[in-house]
């Protein structure tokens, strides 16, 4: 006894979101239809940080290379974050026509994230098929909220088309129970919500028809003085009276 | 006429404890004193000391006597001759000494103590020579002044040192007639006799039989008592002058009086007064003669019989019990093996010893009463963690003598001084729920969110909760009282008494206080708000609502049932806090509560003396619903 509680700070205090800063509160995820090799380079904070490279192939011509490709590959951004000036070559990976790529921020992890995936040429790079600070019709994003308040999502499409939509997290004063995620499209008109409402730790699930940037942000928290209502209630039965009887023998002796 | 049944009184009708020793155990006991300790009983001179061929009666002493080189004769100074500046060589014998308690039939008494034996009365018969050690005529008269060939050089130290003047006096009354000194009286070292100690190479013996009727009483403070004989009449039959007679009889009396039979009676009254004895200090009881009896001690039956009663018992007992008791025990630098042994002799006992019932309850009850408990760990139970504190003594209930020989000890309160339960509980991390982002058709999920926790990891808690005041618990067993006999091993045998549980041992929890519940509640309430403490209060709020508050956290999160009493019950149980009670109550009972050395030491080691020791040549016990029997022999 006596381990020391580890809280995580992220989950109290990522309360705005925005894809082009991807937390761990985030998941985002882009399908690559057309085959080909692709390079991507992770930003933090506004600067490229590290460098990989997704290799997409048809499953039959996979097949005839020697082995199957996944139909989807999890991209830890974290951790390319931390490999970079190690040396060692960019992280490859292998992915089947249609797969899906999934860029993940490790839990715990402050946020800062972006990601752009371009084409690979045989003169260099191609053009840009994936931009995490725009996402697009082969993306979804999903994010989880979990503090209590009123929201403000904008929503910006093709660069300069915003619209906005209210979120509000209700506050915890009852026993949740789990709900499934809300999704929301982003069309090319903007978010197709005026105004939602989600109870906290419930997931937002977004897709896009247009390049679009979401964001998220607290714009009233709700904070209530606690309310102690959970007082236990006596649960022993009244006047009852345990009576047990043991029929004990020492240890290492026998009863007759 | 149909036969009467007749059904022994118990040993204990007229006291608490009663005690006897058999005449032929004393006689043993006598035995045993003369061969270890014979300086006890042959007086004589240096010279006689130096060769006890001349002694009359040969000595028969124990081997380890002469291995000790232990003296066989308290040196005594030679006899003055009257009106001569001689003395002479002598010595003094008691020999086969016996005892014979009412009824007489070991000692024939001489008509002139009125045979026979009166009741309450004993006889006692030592056997009495006496030696002088006269030179012959012829070696005197030829050797004027020179005795000294033979002699010690203690003599001769006396013989060289000067004779002081004598002078006449006057006798007292008339101022004629008495020779007394008149140079200076010195005492100790230098008060050394001018005398000059005749040689001889025999002695000239006499052996007389003595006899003596005495009757006995206990003497002493309450507490130090101890059996006293007292000589009443003497007769030493075929000594025929009577002043002769007469100035034997009373010097035999007083030496009877003053110097052997008190010795007997210390010997008789350390088996008497000194069975009931503690051992090892755990305590004390005290006891007095019973005046409830016509005769304490009373002498009848070829026995010497003492009625006692208790006054106070205090037992302090504070018992390491760390040690077996089983099987096996010892003191420090040694061990004993218990063995069993059974008696070689039929007929009366030696020894008899008996406690009444209510006296027994008295002084088992104390013993059990002294018993603590204490024990301390921790353990899981399920996910749990458990840390326990406890510690308990017994109180009231009662102790009673079956008739089948059992020792029944009912209803003993275990009362918990302390019994402390530390439980340690793991949280969930609490965590967003994970959900499916895109599906496999009719295959699961190709991808995930995962969860998002806000708890690095499962946070602990513990809830400390003393239940000592809250418990009523009760044991009950019985026990078989059994006699071992301990082949030591770097300590003396040993002769124990020890109860032997008859398991199984009956605990009953009586009740736990419904309050303990409540109280529980409180303490994991304000415990889940301290670990949450440092999360701001919206955060609070939605640890409570994820893991559905309080109740829920207790009978979901923490999986502890409705009925937590019942639940604590069930913890205490499984981590084994009962069956270390038990553990340490089967092992305090069957601890060595009577232990008699054999053999047994009546007359410590004195100097370079060798202790008296006697064999215990069996104990055996009893017990019925009356009294507990204690019975021995002393071996020969």
């Amino acid at each position: 006894m006596g381990m020391k509680t580890r809280i995580n700070r992220n989950f109290i205090t990522q309360t705005n979101h925005d894809n082009a800063s991807l937390t761990s509160m985030t998941t985002l995820v882009h399908r690559f239809p057309e085959s080909g090799d692709y390079r991507g380079v992770v930003h933090f904070k506004g600067s490229p940080v590290s460098a990989f490279r997704i290799g997409v192939a048809d499953p039959a011509s996979a097949a005839v290379g020697g082995g199957a490709t996944p139909t989807k590959v999890e991209v830890n951004l974290g951790a390319l974050h931390l490999a970079r000036g190690t040396g060692s070559e960019e992280s490859r990976y292998q992915l089947e026509t249609g797969g899906y790529a999934v860029f993940r921020v490790p839990a715990g992890t402050g946020g800062g994230y972006a990601v752009e995936i371009h084409r690979s040429t045989d003169t260099g790079e191609g053009r840009k098929v994936f931009d995490s600070r725009e996402l697009n019709v082969d993306d979804i994003l999903a994010l989880v909220m979990v503090r209590p308040g009123a929201y403000a999502i904008e929503c910006t499409t093709d660069g300069s088309r915003k619209t906005k939509a209210e979120l509000t997290v209700t506050y915890p004063d009852r026993a949740l129970k789990p709900v499934d995620p809300v999704k929301l499209k982003c069309g090319k008109e903007g978010i197709q919500s005026d105004s939602l409402k989600v109870q906290p730790m419930q997931g937002l699930v977004f897709s896009f028809e247009a390049p679009t940037r979401i964001k998220i942000e607290l714009t009233a928290p709700d904070d209530r003085p606690r309310v102690f209502t959970n007082k236990p209630t006596p649960r022993a039965h009244a006047g009852k009276r345990l009576t047990h009887r043991y029929l004990m023998v020492p240890r290492g002796a026998k009863s007759k | 006429m149909p036969a009467q049944l007749i059904v022994p009184l118990p040993f204990t009708s007229n006291s608490d404890i009663y005690a006897a020793i058999q005449d032929a155990g004393i006689n043993r006991v006598v035995k045993h004193v003369m061969r270890q300790r014979p300086s006890l009983f042959n007086y004589g001179t240096a010279l006689v000391a130096e060769d006890i061929q001349l002694l009359c009666s040969p000595i028969e002493a124990d081997p380890r006597v002469l291995a000790a080189d232990n003296p066989l004769v308290t040196v005594i100074d030679p006899l003055p001759v009257i009106g001569t500046s001689y003395a002479m060589n002598y010595a003094i014998q008691l020999t086969n000494g016996q005892i014979d308690f009412f009824p007489s039939n070991i000692i024939a008494l001489p008509p002139d103590l009125n045979p026979p034996l009166p009741a309450q009365e004993l006889a006692v018969h030592f056997g009495f020579c006496a030696g002088l050690g006269c030179p012959s005529y012829r070696t005197r008269r030829s050797y004027p002044g020179g005795f000294l060939g033979t002699q010690t050089t203690k003599m001769v130290s006396r013989r060289t040192m000067a004779l002081p003047s004598v002078a006449t006096s006057p006798l007292r009354g008339t101022g004629l007639g008495q020779r007394v000194p008149t140079g200076p009286i010195n005492v100790g070292q230098t008060q050394l006799p001018p005398l000059t100690v005749l040689p001889t190479n025999e002695l000239d013996c006499v052996c007389l039989d003595l006899y003596a009727t005495a009757g006995c009483s206990i003497v002493g403070m309450v507490g130090s008592e101890s059996i006293r004989p007292e000589v009443l009449g003497i007769d030493i039959p075929e000594l025929a002058p009577p002043g002769i007679d007469k100035a034997l009889e009373c010097y035999a009396l007083v030496a009877l009086n003053d110097g052997i039979l008190p010795t007997v009676g210390n010997s008789i009254s350390t088996i008497a007064f000194g069975l009931i004895n503690l051992p090892g200090g755990l305590g004390d009881i005290q006891v007095s003669a019973s005046t409830s009896v016509p005769n304490n001690p009373a002498i009848q039956d070829d026995q010497m019989e003492t009625f006692i009663n208790v006054n106070k018992i205090d037992i302090n007992l504070n018992l390491n019990l760390g040690g077996g008791g089983v099987g096996s025990s010892g003191g420090s630098g040694g061990s004993i093996t218990r063995t069993t042994r059974n008696r070689t002799r039929s007929g009366t006992f030696d020894l008899t010893a008996a406690v009444s019932g209510a006296t027994f309850e008295k002084i088992f009850g104390a013993f059990i009463r002294g018993f603590k408990f204490s024990s301390s760990g921790n353990t899981t139970f399920g996910p749990i963690y458990v840390g326990y504190d406890v510690a308990a003594h017994l109180e009231s209930g009662s102790v009673q003598l079956n008739s089948n020989g059992s020792i029944e000890v009912k209803d003993v309160v275990v009362r918990w001084d302390t019994l402390k339960l530390t439980l340690g509980f793991s949280l969930p991390k609490v965590c967003t729920p994970s959900f499916c982002l895109i599906p496999v058709p009719f295959d699961g999920c190709l991808v995930d969110v995962p969860a998002e926790c806000l708890f690095g990891g499962n946070p602990d808690f513990a809830v400390s909760i003393d239940l000592g005041g809250f418990i009523d618990s009760k044991v009950t067993f019985t026990g078989i009282p059994r006699v071992f006999y301990g082949v030591g091993s770097g300590v003396p045998n040993q002769w124990q008494i020890a109860v032997e549980p008859d398991l199984p041992i009956l605990l009953d929890i009586v009740d736990i206080a419904d309050t303990v519940g409540d109280l529980f509640n409180t303490l994991v309430t304000n415990s889940i708000d301290a670990l949450i403490s440092g999360l701001p209060g919206w955060a609070q709020d939605l640890v409570n609502a994820v893991l559905g508050g309080v109740d829920d956290i207790i009978r979901t999160v923490l999986g502890i049932p409705d009925d937590i009493v019942e639940w604590l019950g069930e913890i205490i149980s499984n981590i084994g806090i009962w069956q270390d009670l038990i553990d340490a109550l089967a092992q305090y009972i069957s601890i060595t509560i009577f232990e008699l050395d054999d053999p047994l030491t009546i007359l410590p080691a004195q100097n370079s003396l060798i202790p008296v020791q006697i064999p215990v040549q069996f104990i055996g016990i009893s017990v019925d619903s009356s009294e507990l029997v204690l019975q021995g022999d002393i071996g020969d």
